[in-house]
């Protein structure tokens, strides 16, 4: 069946055509392997420096600092690995599980689903941390972490701070500052199988080999790929709040919904709702009519657990995620998200 | 008209999504996770059980093929209150329990139904080898070998007209068959063994994980109470059983009664299996018996249709069964169906059932 309106944005974004005419032409364009000495490699060289400059310029940072990676989750696992060696490493509880799987020791959020800064820096207090890894944006709930706080708190200490910074680009401008940062490119709109490392100091290789990536991260490195991350990362820009706060208003005015993490700065392409019908019936009956939503975080194939992120912020139930992007014909299906939420609200007592 | 036809990933339930669509309805595929079994590695067995990952990606095949929406229901919690606490506290009782006939009265005829409904659908399909006939009474399937009937005592008769089943009319190998012809992956897929969410087959290691008290151990004792043996957990044994007891008493020795109370388990010579009848109780009929009306009970999955009387027992909701001749091992916690000793052998009609509470 094919999805007419697709709102699962923050699983991965959907790629523009643009985009794909951009990859299309990429693959033939930037043919070589960047690390050889002929003119196609040079070219295919330039593509991703060029590119690597982009994002140096997105987070504010020297393009030697920017390594390509093969998305998010390499990078946490390389960044998490190198400090997990050295001590504890720390994070939110609702960090994505790319970050959760490594963390020792984990930091409570609020009911707010905010980052608790005080029993951070009451652990920082103790010792023995290597580094402390929050996110930007919770994946689930939108809610953006106060990482410039974080930030200071982890540089009294003397403890650098990871961010993953996956969510936020091409949604907000943001420019908060951590040690380490990392990025997806199919998050943005790139097509999946791209992402970045910033880093202020090198880190132990996960992947060990040729000398690419200044001999930090070993792999022919994908050249049109990282160039049409490159296009993606020209074309971004802030997304404003309007449309979600229509989608919020109609939601509860027609509906049980409880917005998660409402009175929290958030995301403005992600509202995550509870609601009194469970949310994966919500889920099937709108793909029925052609709407995509998610339940939650979509990181866990076959096992569907419960969401941890409420649990961590002292909810229980089964969420609704709608997360979109900027061409996103959202404003048009309010009405049938509504109407197909009243039914199932209507249909039985759960 | 909508349908909702649950899939586990075997190929009867494939087959019966296939033929809905061919009769002209529109199909919701539908999995139900029900537990946590993790998924199969390359160090396990082939898949003996349902829901692991594999049973969903065969689903997914299965859909895609026949072109219809496919969804995973997450209903662990429903699954463990109603079928897995169940069984845990069966065994402490010193029972058997049956969590397949649990699992449809509960997860599969009510709670899946109720949401499928709520999805518009017009009717529940599911593989099972059972008719439901023009008139809404629960028959046995054609293919007797593999007919399910038993096992769906607790549907409501008020939501039988709700519930499809397409493979009743059907032979085993007439099912494969379809499948072949549809060329659905299920097709040759092995028959799933065991309880679901026990892929080794072993029941007290669940018993033992599950329950509070784990001091399960005691005396084995024969009828006249004589120590015999010693047993590590009473829960670990099932009345009838013969293997694994580790006593020598000279002759075949099967348990034939299990005290949780003095975590004791009997055992005794087979004739001491024997019993004419037993209590029943949370019946479920689909209808009153009619005056007169010939009655037969099984008391265990395809086993024998033994002729018997009924009467309503001393206690509301619990009834009588009394066999005209003996019954062999019957087991508190399994069902008893009561089927019409009416029309041809092979096109029983069930009538009620009840779980067992003990023998007479």
């Amino acid at each position: 069946m094919s999805t007419e309106i697709y709102l699962d944005w923050n699983a991965t974004a959907l790629i523009q055509s643009d985009v794909i005419a951009h990859y299309a032409d990429a693959l033939q364009r930037l043919d070589s392997n960047p690390h050889s000495q002929h003119r196609r490699g040079r070219e295919a060289s330039v593509a991703v420096e060029k590119a690597r400059e982009q994002i140096a310029g997105l987070v504010g940072c020297q393009p030697k600092q920017v390594r390509f990676t093969s998305g998010a989750t390499e990078s946490n696992s390389w960044v998490l690995s190198h400090f997990k060696s050295e001590g504890v490493v720390l994070g939110s509880n609702i960090e994505h599980p790319a970050v959760g799987a490594w963390l020792d020791e984990t930091i409570p959020v609020g009911k707010d689903g905010l980052v608790d800064v005080e029993s951070l820096q009451l652990r920082l207090e103790k010792g023995g941390v290597s580094l402390v890894s929050v996110m930007a944006a919770n994946n689930e709930t939108g809610v953006l972490q106060p990482v410039g706080t974080v930030h200071k708190i982890c540089q009294r200490y003397g403890v650098p701070l990871h961010c993953d910074a996956a969510q936020v680009f091409n949604r907000i401008g943001w420019n908060e500052s951590a040690d380490f940062i990392t990025l997806s490119g199919h998050k943005m709109g790139a097509p999946i199988g791209v992402g970045a490392l910033v880093l202020t100091q090198e880190l132990i290789p996960l992947l060990k080999g040729g000398a690419q990536e200044r001999g930090a991260r070993a792999g022919t490195v994908n050249a049109p790929l990282i160039d049409t991350w490159g296009k993606v990362i020209a074309d971004i820009k802030p997304m404003d709040s309007i449309l979600q706060q229509e989608l919020e208003t109609a939601l509860k005015s027609n509906t049980s919904v409880q917005i998660v993490g409402e009175g929290s700065p958030r995301l403005p392409n992600t509202t995550l709702g509870l609601f009194d019908v469970p949310g994966d019936l919500i889920v099937m009956a709108l793909d029925m009519k052609g709407i995509a939503v998610a339940t939650g975080s979509a990181c866990s194939s076959s096992s569907s657990k419960d969401s941890f992120v409420l649990e961590a912020m002292g909810m229980s139930g089964k969420p609704v995620r709608f997360s979109w992007g900027h061409e996103t014909r959202l404003r048009e299906v309010i009405p049938i998200i509504i109407e197909t939420i009243q039914e199932l609200e209507q249909t039985c007592v759960w | 008209m909508r349908v909702v036809a649950a899939m586990s990933g075997g190929v009867d339930s494939s087959v019966t999504a296939a033929l809905l669509l061919e009769q002209g309805y529109e199909v919701i595929g539908v999995h139900m996770k029900l537990h946590d079994t993790p998924e199969p590695t390359l160090d396990d067995e082939p898949t003996k059980t349902c829901c692991g990952l594999d049973d969903v990606n065969d689903c997914k095949r299965v859909a895609e093929k026949l072109g219809i929406p496919f969804y995973v229901m997450d209903l662990r919690q429903a699954f463990k209150k109603a079928v897995q606490d169940d069984f845990v506290n069966n065994y402490v009782k010193g029972w058997t329990p049956n969590p397949c006939i649990q699992c449809n009265g509960v997860l599969k005829f009510q709670v899946l139904l109720q949401r499928a409904r709520a999805l518009g659908a017009d009717y529940l399909a599911t593989g099972h080898y059972a008719q439901i006939t023009d008139d809404n009474c629960l028959q046995m399937a054609i293919d007797q070998q593999k007919d399910q009937s038993y096992f769906l005592f607790p549907i409501r008769p008020k939501v039988l007209n709700k519930i499809l089943f397409p493979l009743g009319g059907m032979t085993k190998s007439e099912v494969r068959e379809h499948a072949h012809r549809l060329g659905l992956v299920t097709a040759s897929k092995p028959e799933s063994q065991d309880i679901c969410f026990l892929p080794n087959g072993n029941h007290g290691k669940f018993v033992e994980d599950n329950v509070e008290d784990k001091e399960g151990a005691g005396d084995i004792v024969d009828t006249s109470g004589n120590v015999v043996g010693h047993h590590e957990g009473y829960w670990k044994y099932t009345i009838g059983q013969r293997r694994g007891l580790g006593v020598a008493m000279g002759k075949p020795v099967y348990v034939v009664d299990i005290d949780a109370d003095e975590k004791r388990v009997v055992v005794g010579e087979n004739d001491e299996l024997l019993t004419t009848g037993l209590v029943a109780h949370n019946m479920n009929w689909f209808r009153e018996p009619l005056e007169g009306e010939p009655l037969l009970a099984r008391i265990r999955h395809r086993g024998a249709l033994h002729p018997c009387q009924i009467e309503p027992g001393e206690k509301d909701g619990y009834w009588t069964v009394r066999f005209d001749s003996q019954a062999r091992a019957v087991a508190p916690g399994q069902a008893v169906v009561i089927y019409s000793g009416h029309g041809k052998e092979d096109e029983r009609i069930v009538i009620g059932g009840g779980w067992i509470r003990r023998r007479l």
